[in-house]
This record gives structure tokens, C-alpha cells and sequence, in this order.
């Protein structure tokens, strides 16, 4: 299908020739394409870094935020307008540094958010400081010591953080990447893709050379099954996705590592609370200009508990 | 770090610097067959003349022919060295 | 005994043992009498155990503004309140307390501070007594001439679950009861007030507020001689409906009014009762008439996702809004300089407590007006609002929205813990004349600059408009929001972000900017903002009935300040009649008004124990600073 929509933005992209960004660029604009997203109805939220700048290079709404901060930004985005398809882009830094408890508080609420995780190990734009996806004692090239924390395993923790959908792409296979950005946005609920990102200034180590030899795609295991279709099969899938997120070293799993759609979304627990929100989300609310909100009969009604009836001999109108 | 003026000739193996933008006697122009090619096979283009990657091939499309498209150079690795803290 | 026009009341007890809602049933029956009253609660950040009290003052013929030392009647929980307070009490006043703590001495009381405990002791040595209640009792029946009437607490709730047959394990739960009930006999409340008061707080619990109005019955018998004591003149004529609620509970009830369709919090005293009356509320308007919407409050992880999921949400369109209190501004400020740049309204309510740090997070305090003003890297333009009263906090709310959006600024509403705990009655909000304002909405479109430059006000699309694409970057950005490091482009950028102050400046009404008090022929003007309006007002009121002509200048529009007003209003005195009250060690507005003004404020009167001043503090520092006996005047009276 041909989208009507032109998703490509007419600004000169100044990431370092080579990037691993232009892969993850280029999937997420054919995603968009083969979906025919609305670029009036999908907004963007970036962070900081290299991979911030993404939210100006895609013609879609774009929110380039806080370091750290993409994915509140987002929460409020999508909460006020559920309407709206929101993708979050973020660094390894961004997302599981700075911004760690704001990534985990996602995964808790499964909001219908999909977060897409640069992964290339390093801080780039402030000149290649270890990220904490960086393994403990590696040394690369712009490091004068070698890194004395231990890394963080993205994918282990979207599991733990209760991420419904969570996935693992390589930003130089386009095509494999811009199906599971796909199947992320059409997921119901919160979607991860821990983007393995070679960055070819500042990281010596993970490099192209180094993900094509080790990098193979979970589909290919025709014993792997993500998928969570009924409820029973919650425990046993989640036990093999932590299993399969273990993998490092020789051998790196990319593809879909867990997907469960029964787990209920914030948009529809917050619709317990507030029952008109599906009709009515905050964005759609009236407000109009030059006019009262509530008449004063509602007011008082709503607020009766702190309205006291003065006795009647005491009565001044 | 990219500049149209310099390059290697991998068939003679030598450098080859040219203030006209000539390429060496021995160069042959890529198809634009073998530039489909290799985005097929997932490999990315870069256009010396506008400073972009080239990931598919519409993009392609647009600088064949009029601008000189190569494979992703080799990235220098002083490059580092050079560059400023920017965020 | 004669009635009275005004009484001082402080229920005492172990935080936990029901003084909250002593307070809630006691103001409700006061207020169905007809009587005016504001009540503060003072308690130690804790859960359960230490001290605690609620110091109120009642009228029968005005709106109480602020509270006062000594006070007619003190109930007491335990001994805790006799030994803290017994100092408190008027001469022929009423003290209310347990017969079985008629024996405790000041060592036995564990939950008290050491430090506490030896100024006490102190205070009792130099009075000549022995630190048991004892002794106290009777140095108050005997030198003060107070009604010490001992009322054995166990024995009233052993009756009422003999009655009702109550585990004993929740007896507790009435102690509260009974000290609604001792309290309003002494002043002379009718049952049917009593008995509605239990009704209306316990709601469907019909058992409980008959088992506590039960508890009323028993001591009517049991203090007969003692009904009306202290009695309050009949109450002067009053609307037919009132309202009695928190600093807290208005500032809700305004948001609702205002439109706020997102808001978000993270825990934080003295700020999270606001965010729980509205998420109390929050299904509400899907339940109006006709439904209008649905207000999502949401508990995020931290202030900044706070602070940054309001203004993602303010993205789209929505009235949204956050609350906090100093420590969660401090986390904010980063979101809050990204609102600034991308000319994004939000509402930031913030309730000042005693600081630095986690500080005195039950205190209150007027230390962070440069927080609320400054805070934040770069230059733009922000609205800071404060509200001196209850009332004014309410309509202070639905203005801070409409400011917020019509000049796309944050909006940061200054409070502080003494209104946001404090109970009062006031007369119920109309909403006539409450008006949405939202400033230059634009349909978007092709080409849509959301940041364009033709006008200094900026045409705000929500995210999602049809046929639109806007971008949004905490980097210098151009006019469609994308980023640009040209110097001219940032010249023209920075400059109209900082340059709206004075469209802020010239549409805000001059009410809106301060108010004065008192009249126009002052001699010595009293100035400050905030909750010390209502102490500022009673002192104003008592010394111009001494012929002094004093004013005050309730100053609202913190930020940008209304410079040229200022100096109008104040051109007719010399600089050193001017004297600035505030609850902090500065008197920062001092510096402030320097600062914007060029007018040297020396003149000041301070208290920083996070406990509000009192008229009578207020009365003296303004004798010594008019005599000239000092510039400043700190105050530390109050537990």
C-alpha cells in the first residue's frame, strides 16, 4: 500500500555518516508508511542525545523532550489524547540511566505507548562516556579507563517492569526492524524494542562486525513461540523470555522475545475510575471560551459534604 | 571527513586527489543495479555531495547519476579526537 | 456568665487519635449555628503518637482571620496536651481533660521532645509547681480562676460499648466523639447541631454517627452544670448555606471549576489532600447532567514525571496541572524551564513548607518566594500568583488556568500549609462570574508555525489537530519548533519569551496585582502576601481603632512585579513607614520589591518556627518598629 502521507522531513540529518540511527530512521519511516499513520494523529517523543533529534527528522508531530524525561511526556500526551499514536525514542542513557524509574513506571501501567530504545552503549553527543548498557571492564575507545559498572539488561528489564510487548532489533537489519516497530505500534498496551546500535564514533567494540557475527533472529527457532494466547501460557512464556534475554555473548537473539495482549491497559483502568473516558478523554473535553464550566446547582451538589445548612432562626435571606 | 576531492582507488590502491572533482583514470561508475544491490543486502549508501545516507531506494533514486554515491565510507577513527561535547 | 463575641478552642491529643475529625464534626456544628470560625492543625511529621492539636478561633459575628494566645477552652486527650498548652489558657477559661492522666507526671510522657520537655519543665519550676498534671490542676483552679473539669474518658466509651456492644479494640475510635461533645457543651451548641454535624461527616455510616451522638447524650447528663460556660452571643445573620473546608479542599474544588482535565502528584504534605479530593471527584463529570469530560488524576513515579506528563498533557490541549511543595518544586524546575521555552500553560500549585531540605514538612512557611520566582536555567516569562485567604485561593486557581493559557506561561500558584491545612468557614463560591479564558487558540493547518513570530502570543494548536504537524524542542528552536542556533532567530525567540511580562503586566487587572487594606490615608503601610493577610487584617483593624492609620497591601501578582503600581500606591510615604511581614528568616519580599522597585523596605517582622503568627505577635512587633525601637522583630511563640 501506498501511504498519502510523506513521513520524510526535508531537514539535513547531522548524525555521524554510518549512524545506527539512519537504520532505526529509516525502518520507523516504512513502519509508518506500510501503517498510514495519520502524521497529524502520531506524535513522536524524543529524548536527549543523538537520538533525540529523531522527533525533527520524521514529518509527524514531534515532542523532543528532557533527558530522561520522553517517556512522562509521552504518559501525558497519550493519556489526555488516547486518540493519538505515541512512539518514544530514546538513548540508552536517556531511557535506562537518567530516566530509569520513568521506564520501569511504563512497563507497570501498560500504557498504549511504544518505546524504542538506541542502544549503542555509549553517551554519544557528550563524547563517549559509558552508557549502562556498557559491560562491565570494556574498554572502548573514547574511555580512558575501562567501564567499572555492570550493565543493565534492557530486555530483562522491560520484562520486570511488566512491558507487554518486548523485542530486540538491529538498527543495520531495516527490514526486520521495521516489522517489529510495526507490530509494536499495533500492540495494545506498553511496547519495548531494544535497538542494538553500533555507533561508529565512539564505540570501537559493538560494532558492525560485531553484531553480524553473533546476531541471529528468534522467528528462525521454530520452537520459540512469544505469543500469550491464553492465560495459562503467561507463566511458561514470560520464564522463557527472561531465559531468552539471558543470551549474550557468541550468540544474540534478535526478534520478539514476549507478547501478552490479556494484561489490561491504563486506558481501560483509568476508564474505571473515570467512566467517561473513552468517550471523552481530557482533549476532548469542552472548554469554551467566555463560559462557565459547572452551574452552581452541580457545584453544590459535588461538593456537598462541605456545605453546612445554617439553622433557620439564623437565616439571613 | 568526507570530501569529494579525495579518495582511494581500490584497484591501484593508491590515493587519488583531484581539485575538479575528476575520479582516477581507472574509475568506473557503479550501476545503479549494483547500488540496489547492496541495499538489498542491507548495506547502506552514502551521497558524497549532499552529506546524507542512502537506506533505500527511493532515496537512491534521487542522487543516481547526478551526484556521487558510494558505499559508507570507513569511519576515521581520529574522529573522535575532534569532536566537541554537544548536548 | 455573660456570652462572649469570640472564642479560642485547642483540641490536644496523640496524632492518630481522631483530632481530625474532632475538628471536621466540631466545625460543622458550629458553622450550622450560625458561627464563623478558621481552625489550623498543628501535628510533627509523624503517623501516630505525638503531639497534636487544632487551635480555633470562633465568631458569632465576623469571619475569624487569624488565630490568638490564650484560648477559653483547651479539651485534652492525654496529659501531653495539659502539660504543652496549660500556659495557653485564658484566666476563667475551661480546661477538659481525662481523670485517669490526673496522676501522670512530665517524665512519664515518652512521646514528648527532650527539648520540648525541659523548656516545659522550665515554665513549671519558674511558676513554682511540680511537673505532674496535679500540680497543674491546681495552679489553674486556684491562681487562674480555670474550670479544670475532669471527664474519666474510659468510663463514657466502656458505657457506649456496653451499649452498642463494641469490641474494645475500636473504642479509640470515639475518642473523638467525646471530645466533639465535651466541647460543644461548654459552649452551649444545641443537640440537633451536635447530632447533624456526626450525620453529615460520617455520611452513610448512619451506626456511627448515632453511637457518637450517643457519647453527646451521655456527657449531657454527666456536665450539666457545665453546659454553655463559655457561651457565644447568638450569631449575627448568615447565608443559609456555608461552606466549611481546607485551603487544601478549595483549591480542588477550584481546578474542577477551572476546567482541569489531567492533573498529576507525587505524595507530598502538604500538597496530596488537594490531588485526593479530585481524585475522589474524578468520575464526577462523566456523571454531570450532560457529560462534559473526564479529569484523570494520576500518582506518578516522581515530581518530574509529574511536572513533564502535565505539560505532555497541556500538549494536547488540556487544563492540566501538578501540586507539590517545595522539595517536589526543587525536582520540577527542569520541566518547569522546558515549559518556558516551548510556551506551554501549566499550573504548578505549590504549598510552601518549612525547608531546607525535607526541613519541616508539617510546618508551615513563607521561605520560597525566590524558589517560585527564579527557579529554573535560562530567561522566560512565568506568573506567580499567592492567595491570602481561602476564598481568594479559590478564584486564584481558575485565574492561574486563564493566565497560564492566555499567555502560554507556566503559572505557579504560591500557597503554604497554614491555608492548605486550615479549616474555615466562608460563604459558598459563586460561580456567576467564573469565566474560561484560553487564550489565542489556533486551528493549525498546513504550514503551521506554532511558534511563529508575527505575534508575541504564539498560535497554540493541540497536538492532534487536523491536518496539522507542529514540533516541540527544549532546544532554541525556529518557528515550526525545530531546532536553530541561529543568532537572530534566537535573538527574536529568547527576546519573546522574556517580553510577554509586559503584556502580563499591562492585561492584569490592577485587583488582580495587589489590594490594599485598611484605606487610602495610611500612615504606616503593612505589606506582604499570602497567609499572613488574615493576622495582617486583624492587626490593621485593632490598631486603627487606636487611631493609628495603618494599611495593608495584600500583594498577589508576585511575578512579573507590578513595579509601577507598587510605586504609585506606596509614593505617599516616606520608604521607612514601610513594613513587610512574612513567615521566613528574609523577609524576602523586602528584597524583591528592592529589586523591581528601587524602594528600600528595613522594616521587618518575621517568624520562622513554622507555626503562624499571631495577632498578638503581629500587635507588638508594630508598636516596637512605629516606636522605633527596632527594624526587626522575630517572633517564636506557639508549640
Amino acid at each position: 500500500m501506498v501511504s498519502k502521507w510523506n513521513y520524510k522531513s526535508d531537514l539535513w540529518i547531522d548524525w555521524c555518516p554510518g549512524c545506527g540511527n539512519f537504520g532505526i530512521h529509516s525502518a520507523l519511516i516504512k513502519a509508518l508508511e506500510d501503517l498510514g499513520l495519520n502524521p497529524s494523529k502520531t506524535v513522536i517523543v524524543s529524548g536527549i542525545g543523538c537520538s533525540g533529534k529523531i522527533a525533527h527528522f520524521v514529518n509527524v508531530n514531534g515532542v523532543h523532550t528532557l533527558h530522561g524525561r520522553a517517556i512522562p511526556f509521552a504518559m501525558g500526551i497519550k493519556i489526555a489524547n488516547p486518540e493519538l499514536e505515541v512512539i518514544v525514542h530514546g538513548g540508552d542513557g536517556d531511557l535506562l540511566g537518567i530516566g530509569a524509574g520513568h521506564f520501569v513506571a511504563l512497563g507497570r501501567r501498560n500504557i498504549d505507548i511504544t518505546v524504542i530504545l538506541h542502544n549503542n552503549n555509549v553517551y554519544g553527543l557528550t563524547k563517549g562516556q559509558a552508557s549502562p548498557t556498557l559491560p562491565l571492564g570494556v574498554k572502548t575507545k573514547a574511555l580512558y579507563w575501562p567501564n567499572i559498572h555492570e550493565r543493565v539488561n534492557p530486555v530483562l528489564l522491560a520484562l520486570a517492569s511488566g512491558y507487554t510487548f518486548v523485542a530486540r532489533g538491529y538498527a543495520m537489519d531495516t527490514n526486520h526492524l521495521r516489522e517489529l516497530i510495526k507490530k509494536a505500534i499495533m500492540h495494545k498496551g506498553a511496547a519495548f524494542i531494544d535497538v542494538l546500535q553500533p555507533c561508529v564514533t565512539f564505540n570501537d567494540i559493538y560494532t558492525m562486525e560485531f553484531y553480524k557475527k553473533r546476531i541471529y533472529k528468534l522467528e528462525d527457532d521454530p520452537n520459540f513461540d512469544p505469543i500469550v494466547r491464553k492465560d495459562e501460557e503467561t507463566l511458561p512464556k514470560y520464564l522463557k523470555a527472561v531465559e531468552k534475554s539471558l543470551e549474550w555473548g557468541d550468540r544474540i537473539p534478535i526478534g520478539i522475545f514476549y507478547i501478552n495482549e490479556n494484561v489490561s491497559t491504563f486506558e481501560e483502568r483509568l476508564s474505571e475510575r473515570s467512566t467517561g473516558y473513552k468517550e471523552i478523554p481530557p482533549a476532548k473535553s469542552i472548554i469554551e471560551e467566555g463560559k462557565p464550566i459547572i452551574d452552581q446547582e452541580t457545584f453544590e451538589s459535588m461538593f456537598k459534604e462541605f456545605i453546612v445548612n445554617v439553622k433557620k432562626h439564623q437565616i439571613n435571606k | 571527513m568526507f570530501k569529494p576531492y579525495i579518495g582511494q582507488c581500490l584497484r591501484l590502491g593508491i590515493t587519488v586527489v583531484s581539485k575538479t572533482e575528476v575520479p582516477c583514470t581507472n574509475f568506473k561508475e557503479v550501476s545503479i543495479e549494483e547500488l540496489k544491490n547492496m541495499l538489498r543486502r542491507g548495506e547502506w549508501l552514502y551521497c558524497m555531495n549532499c552529506n546524507v545516507m542512502i537506506t533505500d531506494e527511493d532515496e537512491l533514486e534521487k542522487h543516481v547519476g547526478k551526484h556521487l554515491v558510494t558505499s559508507i565510507p570507513e569511519t576515521d577513527e581520529f574522529i573522535q579526537e575532534e569532536a566537541l561535547p554537544g548536548d | 456568665m455573660s456570652s462572649v463575641k469570640e472564642v479560642g478552642v485547642i483540641l490536644g491529643g496523640p496524632q492518630g487519635s481522631g483530632l481530625e475529625t474532632s475538628m471536621n464534626v466540631l466545625a460543622r456544628a458550629l458553622a450550622s449555628r450560625g458561627y464563623w470560625l478558621i481552625a489550623d492543625r498543628e501535628y510533627y511529621s509523624n503517623i501516630t503518637g505525638r503531639h497534636s492539636y487544632i487551635h480555633m478561633l470562633v465568631s458569632s459575628d465576623k469571619q475569624p482571620r487569624s488565630l490568638r494566645y490564650p484560648v477559653e477552652v483547651i479539651a485534652a486527650m492525654d496529659a501531653e496536651t495539659i502539660f504543652t498548652h496549660f500556659l495557653d489558657i485564658s484566666e476563667r477559661g475551661v480546661l477538659l481533660y481525662d481523670t485517669y492522666v490526673s496522676s501522670k507526671t512530665l517524665s512519664e510522657v515518652a512521646s514528648m521532645e527532650e527539648h520540648v520537655k525541659s523548656r516545659i519543665e522550665k515554665n513549671i519550676q519558674r511558676l513554682g509547681l511540680e511537673p505532674d498534671v496535679k500540680s497543674i490542676l491546681k495552679h489553674l483552679s486556684e491562681d487562674k480562676h480555670i474550670s479544670a473539669i475532669g471527664i474519666d474518658y474510659s468510663k463514657v466509651l466502656k458505657n457506649l460499648s456496653e451499649k452498642y456492644n463494641i469490641n474494645a479494640r475500636f473504642l479509640s475510635r470515639y475518642l473523638s466523639g467525646l471530645i466533639v461533645s465535651a466541647v460543644a457543651l461548654i459552649l452551649g451548641i444545641e443537640d440537633e447541631s451536635v447530632k447533624e454535624a456526626f450525620q453529615q461527616y460520617f455520611k452513610e455510616k448512619t451506626i456511627i454517627a448515632e453511637q457518637n451522638f450517643a457519647i453527646y447524650e451521655m456527657l449531657r447528663k454527666q456536665l450539666e452544670e457545665y453546659i454553655g460556660l463559655v457561651k457565644l452571643d447568638p450569631p449575627a445573620p448568615r447565608h443559609s448555606k456555608i461552606m466549611v473546608a481546607s485551603g487544601n479542599d478549595v483549591v480542588a474544588m477550584g481546578k474542577i471549576v477551572a476546567g482541569v482535565r489531567y492533573q498529576s502528584y507525587y505524595p507530598i504534605t502538604p500538597a496530596a489532600d488537594e490531588s485526593f479530593l479530585l481524585e475522589k471527584h474524578s468520575d464526577i463529570l462523566s456523571k454531570y447532567k450532560q457529560p462534559i469530560g473526564s479529569l484523570i488524576v494520576l500518582q506518578t513515579e516522581d515530581e518530574i514525571s509529574a511536572i513533564t506528563s502535565a505539560i505532555g498533557a497541556s500538549l494536547t490541549g488540556v487544563r492540566s496541572s501538578t501540586s507539590t511543595s517545595g522539595p517536589g518544586f526543587d525536582l520540577m524546575i527542569e520541566g518547569i524551564s522546558w515549559a518556558g521555552m516551548n510556551e506551554t500553560p501549566v499550573v504548578i500549585t505549590y504549598y510552601q513548607r518549612g525547608g531546607p531540605s525535607t526541613g519541616q514538612p508539617t510546618r508551615g512557611a513563607q521561605s520560597d518566594l525566590f524558589n517560585a520566582v527564579f527557579a529554573g536555567h535560562g530567561e522566560f516569562s512565568r506568573i506567580v500568583l499567592s492567595s491570602g485567604d481561602h476564598i481568594e485561593a479559590f478564584y486564584d486557581t481558575i485565574m492561574s488556568f486563564n493566565l497560564a493559557e492566555k499567555f502560554q506561561v507556566p503559572v505557579i500558584h504560591l500557597l503554604d500549609k497554614f491555608l492548605a491545612n486550615s479549616l474555615a468557614t466562608m460563604d459558598i463560591p459563586s460561580l456567576k462570574d467564573v469565566l474560561v479564558e484560553r487564550g489565542y487558540i489556533s486551528k493549525g493547518g498546513t504550514g503551521y508555525k506554532r511558534f511563529s513570530l508575527n505575534s508575541l502570543i504564539s498560535p497554540r494548536a493541540p497536538l492532534g489537530s487536523e491536518e496539522t504537524v507542529m514540533w516541540y524542542t527544549g532546544d532554541e528552536h525556529d518557528e515550526y519548533g525545530h531546532i536553530c542556533e541561529d543568532p537572530e532567530i534566537r535573538v527574536k525567540m529568547y527576546s519573546k519569551r522574556i517580553e510577554k511580562d509586559k503584556i502580563i503586566l499591562e492585561s492584569i487587572p490592577l485587583d488582580y496585582k495587589f489590594t490594599l487594606y485598611g484605606g487610602s490615608d495610611f500612615e504606616y503601610l503593612l505589606l506582604g502576601w499570602g497567609s499572613v493577610k488574615g493576622v495582617a487584617l486583624d492587626a490593621v483593624d485593632k490598631l486603627r481603632e487606636k487611631g493609628l492609620k495603618v494599611s495593608y497591601l495584600n500583594i498577589k501578582l508576585l511575578w512579573p512585579f507590578p513595579t509601577l503600581e507598587f510605586r504609585d500606591i506606596v509614593k505617599s510615604i516616606p520608604e521607612d513607614r514601610l513594613i513587610a511581614v512574612e513567615h521566613s528568616y528574609g523577609v524576602n519580599i523586602a528584597s524583591l520589591i528592592r529589586q523591581t522597585t528601587g524602594i528600600n523596605i528595613n522594616k521587618k517582622i518575621s517568624k520562622y518556627t513554622g507555626r503562624p503568627i499571631t495577632l498578638s505577635e503581629l500587635l507588638i512587633s508594630l508598636d516596637k518598629i512605629i516606636s522605633k525601637e527596632t527594624n526587626r522583630v522575630v517572633f517564636t511563640y506557639g508549640e
